[in-house]
């Protein structure tokens, strides 16, 4: 497989700020490429020096294996072959969509039949004639899709897609748009702060903090086995334990469990509350303090021991209240080396 | 499938957070160009007078110390005075009217009240001369032998008429956005409405009637037209007299040197008198609490706006009709040259100003910059400079170092869109703010290079704010007066120029067509302003 983006070594700094520190990223083609992190991380600066916005003060990128930025060599924005996505869609308001979309392509015979091809692809087929702002948020977001697809660029980078799109359309668009891009066999790379789209819509994914990459790997690779505490918390909801390795079994306060890790002696263990099984029980050791309800599920904070905090989810059909006592069974671990660095924030109380 | 959040602390921006500043990119050189053809004909004249003066060492001081600038100084300072304490109390008083009373007709007012600012104001002094002093108009039709209104009197009336209007418009635009929580806390503490008006109302409108009555002081130290058709002497006339009578020109640079000086102090002294107040305006307020007329009241605020009617618009344009009706016999030729040459000066230079500002709201905008905002500083000086100075700068420099191009049509047409670039570009910037740089990005990331995208999806987006900036150049082009005359070519005639030369030679029906014009013309973009705005 070749990679349609890598990029190598880049850092970029504003007057001082350091906004991304030797970040490396290789896109395979033909696969979409999530970047996620917390607002800061320099996910959108990558994209900005990808697309050729801005220069990157060190590091180069090559766009299917031709340098487009290094210490010698900048190619403008309009002669790299990257399509771009943003998050205020930017669609060019004084055109209507078949303008909008024919705008990357060249002159000829052949453009009103892409435009009508690309659009029918994100299934707003005849809608050329429709000005930007008669189109629902979706609908301008295809448009955008569509723009940015029609020149078959070999990479398209999408800047917080979603973020723009109210919930209930969110999770729609989000399907419609990983449909499309495997559709029309694009590489792509996006950028999102929120960690549950990350994993629903990459195939490969890289965690960013502090404008470096973290981890690099598959949606559930990573959060089965996170490169560190930080990346762990990152993904998901956890609480953290102390525990002590011997011989593949880690000993901790909330009982022993067997792990498949090179580690051995003291180590943290975390544990999701996806993997706490909650059974309603009067004489159990858990004590529930609180709970959310989601509908399709259930968040519940539990103390054990009088003060351990441990959280699980629970399918939506037994209730746990505060109050109530249950028992609950853990049924898998992450093992981390003990105070691996850098310290997750401290954990936020759920509510 | 988790839904649960992660540690909220983690997550990112919301998703309304979109709007981050971004990091600005450094221009591309070329796109330094357009400013300074904008900006050089201006500027380079006038620092070479400064320097010029600078250089004359003693003998500048001389005059400077003399007793005919202090005669000047004291004249000047006293008109102003004048112009902005009245021009304070009509323009108050008229926005307060229109503003906060159940005034019948208030919507009407609002356009006749502010409708002044499209005469010029040696117009206005024009119509006073022509219609006061023997063989005046009054005395002519009514046989009343009326004194004439000239000197003080008269430069004084010509610019209340002209400038209140800028007080007007910005106080009435404070009232309207003032948040009347302040005025109702004050009622409710029991404070009488006159109480309320003192301390809660006029206090927060100071920095608006300030920006109107600075607008107000400027264009008193800086008109030329009404001072010298009422042969007051203030600086601008002593300048332009000393220019047009004498073969030493260094008084004439060194007054016009002072000139920009005193136009420091004024705002120096605005900026001085403005309080720390912070005051925060709601963008979509209420509406305020208005009064209730009655009575008395009522007839009298009607009596007062009419009389400001009569007064402002009414005296004006009735004297000129009245000339023009007399006129029609004497056989002269309307001037159909001037026309032409007012509209060819004004569209040229409006057309440079709108392709000049264009590319440098571009820069001043996604490229900001501490370099950037020199630009635009610059820009907004030049603007405030006085008239006649910036010409006598240009006079200077050509016939010494443009030779040909000196009183050339070329020259003529780069001093006005320097002169009143800050217009188009205040304009164009505040639209292209309102477009996010996405837009720019997403054409250049589809194969559009930077020129190509600036005319293919910059310039339709800000479209509105350049046309409105052009408009604004047109409009006052058509009525500059200083810089036209120590400018223009020979046999370049303007309207303006045609107004004063005649009225200077006491040719009024002359005068008259081409002043109605002049009114008229400057109407029809103050009119598509208006109707834009909304």
């Amino acid at each position: 497989m070749t990679d349609a983006i890598a990029c190598r070594h880049l850092s970029k700094s504003y007057s001082g700020v350091v906004a991304l520190d030797d970040f490396s990223l290789r896109a395979p083609e033909g696969e979409v490429t999530g970047l996620v992190g917390p607002s800061g991380s320099g996910k959108t600066t990558a994209l900005r020096l990808i697309a050729g916005f801005e220069r990157p003060d060190h590091g180069s990128v090559e766009v299917a294996g031709e340098t487009v930025v290094d210490e010698s060599t900048f190619v403008p924005p309009e002669q790299r072959s990257v399509g771009m996505v943003f998050q205020d869609f930017a669609l060019f308001p004084h055109m209507a969509v078949g303008a909008n979309v024919a705008y990357g392509l060249p002159k000829g015979a052949g453009r009103g039949g892409r435009v009508a091809d690309v659009l029918a692809m994100v299934g707003l087929a005849g809608m050329e004639k429709r000005m930007p702002h008669e189109l629902s948020g979706g609908e301008q977001q295809r448009v955008a899709l569509a723009r940015a697809l029609a020149p078959s660029p070999a990479v398209e980078l999408l800047d917080e897609p979603f973020s723009n799109l109210d919930a209930p359309q969110r999770e729609r668009v989000r399907r419609e748009v990983r449909g499309i891009l495997i559709e029309a066999r694009a590489t792509a790379i996006f950028v999102t702060h929120d960690q549950e789209e990350a994993l629903a819509v990459s195939d490969v994914l890289a965690v960013m903090r502090d404008g470096r990459v973290l981890q690099t790997a598959a949606p559930h690779d990573l959060y089965r086995k996170p490169a560190d505490r930080w990346v762990a918390r990152f993904l998901g909801e956890g609480e953290f334990v102390a525990g002590t390795v011997t011989g593949g079994i880690v000993d901790t306060p909330l009982g022993r469990f067997p792990v498949d890790t090179p580690l051995t002696g003291p180590v943290e263990v975390l544990i999701r509350p996806e993997h706490v099984r909650l059974t309603e029980d009067a004489g159990g050791a858990a004590l529930v303090v609180e709970r959310e309800f989601y509908g399709h599920d259930q968040l519940v904070t539990l103390h054990i021991d009088g003060g351990r905090r441990l959280l699980a989810r629970a399918g939506p059909d037994t209730i746990f209240s505060p109050g109530d006592h249950a028992r609950f069974e853990i049924t898998e671990v992450v093992v981390f080396e003990a105070a691996s660095s850098p310290q997750p924030p401290a954990p936020s109380q759920t509510g | 499938m988790t839904s649960a959040p992660a540690d909220p602390s983690l997550a990112g921006p919301t998703p309304l957070d979109t709007r981050r500043p971004r990091p600005r990119t450094r221009a591309p050189w070329w796109l330094w160009v357009p400013a300074l053809i904008a900006l050089v004909p201006t500027v380079v004249p006038f620092g070479f007078l400064i320097g010029r003066v600078i250089g004359e060492g003693t003998a500048a001081a001389r005059i400077v110390l003399s007793a005919n600038t202090a005669y000047l100084v004291w004249n000047t300072s006293w008109l102003i005075a004048l112009v902005v304490a009245t021009t304070a109390i009509i323009g108050v008083g008229a926005a307060w009217l229109t503003e906060r009373t159940d005034l019948p007709g208030r919507r009407i007012w609002r356009v006749v009240v502010a409708l002044p600012l499209v005469i010029p104001s040696y117009v206005v002094a024009l119509a006073l001369l022509s219609a006061t002093g023997p063989r005046g108009l009054l005395e002519q039709t009514l046989g009343v032998a009326v004194p004439s209104v000239v000197g003080l009197t008269g430069a004084w009336l010509a610019l209340t008429v002209a400038t209140y209007p800028f007080v007007y418009l910005t106080t009435a635009t404070a009232l309207r956005r003032m948040d009347p929580a302040h005025e109702e806390a004050a009622r409710g503490l029991r404070a009488s409405p006159w109480r309320v008006f003192r301390t809660i109302v006029v206090p927060q409108l100071r920095p608006s009637l300030g920006a109107g009555l600075l607008l107000v002081a400027l264009y008193s130290l800086s008109d030329f037209g009404a001072v010298s058709l009422m042969r007051f002497d203030s600086f601008t006339r002593v300048v332009y007299a000393q220019y047009a009578g004498r073969l030493d020109r260094t008084p004439a640079a060194v007054l016009a040197a002072l000139l920009v000086l005193l136009a420091l102090v004024v705002v120096w002294a605005e900026r001085a008198t403005r309080g720390r107040a912070a005051y925060h305006w709601r963008s979509m307020p209420r509406p305020a609490r208005i009064a209730r007329l009655t009575g008395g009241n009522r007839i009298a605020a009607l009596a007062s706006l009419t009389a400001l009617a009569l007064v402002a618009l009414g005296a004006p344009i009735g004297t000129l009709l009245g000339w023009l009706g007399r006129g029609t016999g004497s056989g002269r030729p309307f001037p159909w040259g001037a026309v032409a040459g007012s509209v060819a000066g004004s569209a040229l230079a409006a057309g440079l100003v709108a392709l000049l500002a264009l590319p440098t709201a571009v820069l001043v905008t996604r490229h900001a910059s501490r370099r950037t905002a020199w630009v635009e500083r610059i820009a907004y000086t030049v603007f405030a400079l006085p008239h006649i100075t910036v010409g006598l700068a240009v006079v200077f420099f050509s016939a010494r170092y443009l030779g040909g191009l000196y009183q050339s049509l070329i020259v003529l047409v780069l001093v006005y869109a320097s002169i009143f670039f800050a217009q188009a570009l205040g304009a164009a910037r505040s639209s292209l703010l309102q477009v996010s740089p996405s837009v720019e990005e997403a054409s250049r990331s589809l194969g559009a290079g930077p020129i190509s995208t600036m005319l293919r999806v910059t310039a339709p987006m800000v479209r509105r704010g350049l046309v409105s900036g052009s408009l604004l150049v047109f409009l006052t082009t058509m009525k500059e007066l200083p810089v036209t005359l120590l400018l223009r070519p020979t046999g370049f005639d303007t309207l303006a120029v045609g107004i004063w030369s005649s009225a200077d030679s006491v040719l009024f029906s002359r005068a008259a067509g081409p002043a109605l014009l002049l009114i008229a013309v400057s109407a029809v973009p103050m009119y598509l302003l208006a109707t834009r705005e909304r």
